[in-house]
């Protein structure tokens, strides 16, 4: 059973959605506080959904193919989940920047975290599984 | 000196230059109001911070774990907690100070958040090229 894939699944969805309904609502609180910024945090939000559509895409690959069809984002789910915690906090930093309304910044946060907790939980298992093959 | 004397040496030396910089950053913050440092933003930066040092400490655990894991007695990581405080140290450090430092030229958001991201990379990393020179990989009471 591919490791945790609906952790994965969810962060990944929950972290993309995020910038999804910025990028729909313009009138919405982190709408308007990142259009304050500049143009910079919607390249930050189109970078942040496209590790978010690798993800999803890497758990439905995982789950629907065969092993030798894994794609190469199996070795490296780690490094991409942090990039998206680290994305999403930044966008945290420039919505407080633009005017700090506390519960958008819980929800980037949030999300934030389960992406770290995911990336670990993740690198623990991959490596557990290996152990317990090669065993 | 034994590589873990060396390496909790090296943690104080960072601690107290954390210190020193957190008590300056203080006394300038408290008499010099035209340095405005946002508690928020401070809050922030240091969540930057942690995760930069996360990301770069994630990296070289799994490189050391793929290493072992093509041997047939795969040796456990010695001390986790001290490769993991050292990493989140050397990100910290350098994190905190350039975004005072950003804050103190009132460098715009991006360019913040670009030099803070990039600057705990590099601390982060400066801290694990050091370690890895003086703590190497070996089981608890063995030899190297």
């Amino acid at each position: 059973m591919p490791r945790y894939w609906l952790s994965r699944l969810i962060a990944a969805c929950w972290a993309g959605h995020l910038p999804l309904v910025t990028w729909l609502a313009p009138q919405s609180l982190s709408a308007r506080a990142l259009s304050e910024s500049g143009p910079t945090g919607f390249y930050v939000m189109v970078l942040l959904m496209a590790c978010a559509l690798v993800a999803i895409v890497d758990v439905a690959a995982t789950n629907l193919l065969p092993p030798r069809f894994h794609p190469f984002t199996a070795r490296h789910r780690h490094v991409g989940f942090l990039a998206m915690a680290i994305l999403l906090a930044m966008l945290a930093f420039a919505i407080a920047a633009g005017g700090a309304h506390l519960p958008v910044l819980i929800s980037y946060l949030t999300a934030c975290g389960f992406c770290v907790w995911v990336a670990f939980l993740d690198l623990a298992a991959r490596h557990q599984q290996r152990r317990k093959t090669r065993s | 000196m034994s590589p873990t004397r060396y390496t909790l040496q090296l943690m104080k030396a960072l601690l107290a230059l954390m210190w020193g910089g957190t008590a300056t950053a203080a006394t300038v913050a408290l008499t010099n109001p035209a340095l405005e440092v946002d508690p928020v933003l401070m809050l922030l930066s240091a969540i930057i911070s942690t995760l930069a040092g996360a990301t770069t400490l994630a990296i070289r655990v799994n490189n050391l774990l793929l290493a072992e894991d093509g041997k047939a007695e795969p040796r456990p990581l010695v001390r986790p907690w001290l490769f993991a405080i050292a990493h989140m140290l050397g990100s910290w450090l350098t994190g905190v100070a350039f975004f005072l430092y950003s804050r103190s030229q009132s460098m715009d958001v991006w360019m913040t958040l670009l030099v803070v991201l990039v600057f705990s990379f590099v601390g982060a990393k400066a801290i694990e090229m050091l370690a890895e020179r003086i703590l190497p990989v070996r089981a608890v009471g063995g030899q190297v």
